[in-house]
């Protein structure tokens, strides 16, 4: 185990039947950080948040959180969760589903109107749960993920069928919540609020783990771009250099899959076999262009 | 322990069906246990027709009515605690647990502290006490009737001891939790409201009948029907008396049990439901 570790999977695995939600998953959430979970829908995102929490128990693999079992009461007393939609009393209001969380919880009941403030809530906390709208439902949500000043925070698309408003003021929050030495673990399929929120990021794919770095890693690992002339001579030469996975022509560029530091060495190539290259940088891609091509197959 | 079950008493009691369902119960002592009887049997012996088939109706009617006073507060009363009451019972403990199916809460209560037995006994232990609210608040209402009537009817007050009154609560008790665990039992097993309230009052209102009728003719099925919750809540409440209107014959198969054969039957039944739902609660993933 990773000596900073908070969450750790090793080979972690759920079948239903003959379908793996989850297929040898290993994953490492550092202390600290605000760790991106990616995933299609169906990827298996839920399926490992709820094994984590203890709420399904895996078929084969291990987990630790916090460095004991998941579901463990030590663990879980130090650990806030949001698993999928919002989920509370509805005949009780906002405050009074708080009060009972922090009462299973052992939350101070001081607690509960600090986070109703915190979520900007106070003002509608008299209110039926039933009468929330769903971006309130789910700041009610984190409100309540947050009463035991968690270690580690899970939130499961906390930002799903908010309006553009909702959205940023959520991805606001989050933000404030990782800072310090709060570990966030943060499922979505969302990959602006991905970008923008986290440290590190972790895309999962039919139930594995198919890339894990941070946003920045993941974006330069295109290669590089290249403007020649001809166009088509510079593209065979390319194919032929060792060190280059795969070219590709695309509006008058050649995107080499290859390690960006390689570029002096690729301009040299193509400069004595007398060709005009003016212009070779590294070709970052959008996040987004990282996420279709590693969950390709698989519909977002 | 003391968290969830703090917990699942502010959840039950700020519900309305906890209320909706209770008054029911006070509803069903008032009216039918005590307004609507001692009505139909004052029109009997007082200036209704004694022509017809049963003459002897109104001497019967005004000795039936004596079972409406003070002294035959507890016999009364817990009539409506093995009739309605027990269906109130049953519908209350399955919609402790079923909500949290519905609305997808027991993720959210899981993923607290407590463990899942922990959670489970915190709920169990509240059912627990609002039976015993309700049993109390039924006699207590019991009592404030049959005072009413003795007062209407002009005859002395007189009372059950104080440790009949204790034996009447928990016998009252028993009967409805036993119930109240048999809904959370089936509401833990079938993880719905409807269902398991609709199973549930089918057992207790149409199963359990039948079954009691068919007994007079067969002695192995009588012998089976004795052990069965309805048969057993039944003779318990008979050790306290006959109650007003009671069946002068009819099916009534059996002499009753024992009473303290009865209650631990009951006690048995009840430890059971408890016991099968920490099973199947502590087992079971949740999945949505």
């Amino acid at each position: 185990m990773h000596a900073d570790a908070i969450v750790e999977t090793r080979n972690l695995t759920k079948r239903y039947g003959r379908i793996n939600a989850v297929d040898g998953l290993d994953l490492t959430v550092r202390r600290g950080e605000v760790y991106g979970f990616l995933g299609p829908n169906g990827a298996g995102k839920t399926t490992t948040l709820r094994m984590l929490l203890g709420l399904v128990r895996p078929t084969s693999g291990s987990a630790s959180v916090l460095g004991g079992e998941p579901g463990a009461p030590e663990g879980l007393k130090r650990v806030g969760a949001l698993v999928e939609s919002p989920a509370f009393y509805p005949y009780l209001s906002g405050r009074d589903n708080l009060r009972v969380i922090a009462r299973y919880c052992g939350a101070p009941p001081s607690r509960v109107d600090e986070m109703l403030e915190t979520v900007e809530l106070s003002g509608r906390a008299k209110d039926r749960f039933k009468k929330y709208s769903l971006g309130m439902k789910q700041r009610l949500g984190v409100a309540a993920a947050l009463l035991k000043d968690p270690e580690l925070l899970i939130l499961d698309e906390p930002t799903n069928g908010l309006d553009p408003k909702g959205m940023a003021d959520m991805r606001e929050l989050i933000r404030r919540l990782g800072r310090g030495e709060r570990t966030v673990l943060l499922s979505s399929h969302l990959l602006g609020e991905v970008e923008q929120i986290c440290d590190r990021v972790g895309v999962i794919r039919k139930g594995h783990l198919v890339a894990e770095g941070t946003v920045a890693e993941l974006r330069s690992k295109a290669g590089l771009l290249v403007r020649a002339a001809p166009l088509e001579d510079a593209a065979k030469i390319a194919e032929g250099l060792v060190g280059v996975e795969e070219v590709e022509v695309s509006g008058g560029l050649l995107r080499l899959t290859t390690d960006p530091g390689r570029a002096a060495e690729i301009n040299r190539r193509l400069v004595s076999a007398g060709l005009d290259v003016s212009e070779l940088r590294p070709a970052e891609q959008s996040l987004e262009e990282v996420f279709l091509e590693l969950t390709a197959e698989e519909v977002v | 322990m003391l968290a969830s079950f703090a917990a699942e008493l502010l959840k039950l009691g700020k519900r309305p069906a906890t209320w909706i369902l209770w008054t029911i119960f006070g509803l069903s002592i008032v009216l039918l246990g005590y307004l609507l009887t001692y009505l139909l049997l004052t029109a009997l012996y007082g200036g209704a027709s004694s022509q017809g088939p049963r003459q002897d109706a109104p001497v019967a009617a005004k000795g039936a009515v004596a079972e409406l006073y003070p002294r035959n507060v507890l016999a009364t009363t817990l009539r409506s605690f093995g009739g309605i009451g027990a269906g109130v019972a049953l519908i209350f403990g399955a919609l402790s647990v079923s909500g949290e199916y519905g609305w997808d809460t027991l993720k959210i209560v899981l993923t607290q502290r407590p463990g899942r037995l922990s959670v489970l006994a915190g709920k169990v232990t509240a059912v627990g006490v609002v039976v015993l609210v309700g049993a109390a608040a039924g006699l207590v209402l019991g009592a404030l009737c049959s005072y009413s009537v003795s007062l209407a009817e002009g005859t002395p007050v007189s009372w059950p001891s104080a440790g009949r009154w204790l034996e009447a609560l928990g016998a009252g008790w028993l009967i409805l939790a036993t119930n109240a665990y048999m809904g959370l039992f089936l509401a833990v097993l079938l993880r719905s409201g409807a269902l398991s309230v609709g199973i549930g009052l089918v057992y207790l209102l149409v199963v359990e009948g039948l079954l009691t009728g068919l007994a007079t003719f067969n002695d192995r099925l009588e012998t089976f029907v004795g052990a069965l919750p309805g048969r057993n809540s039944t003779d318990l409440v008979a050790a306290f008396g006959q109650g007003a209107l009671a069946p002068q014959s009819g099916p009534l198969p059996a002499e009753p049990v024992e009473p303290q054969q009865a209650a631990l039957v009951l006690a048995a039944y009840l430890t059971g439901f408890v016991v099968l739902s920490a099973l199947v609660f502590t087992r079971r993933e949740v999945t949505s």
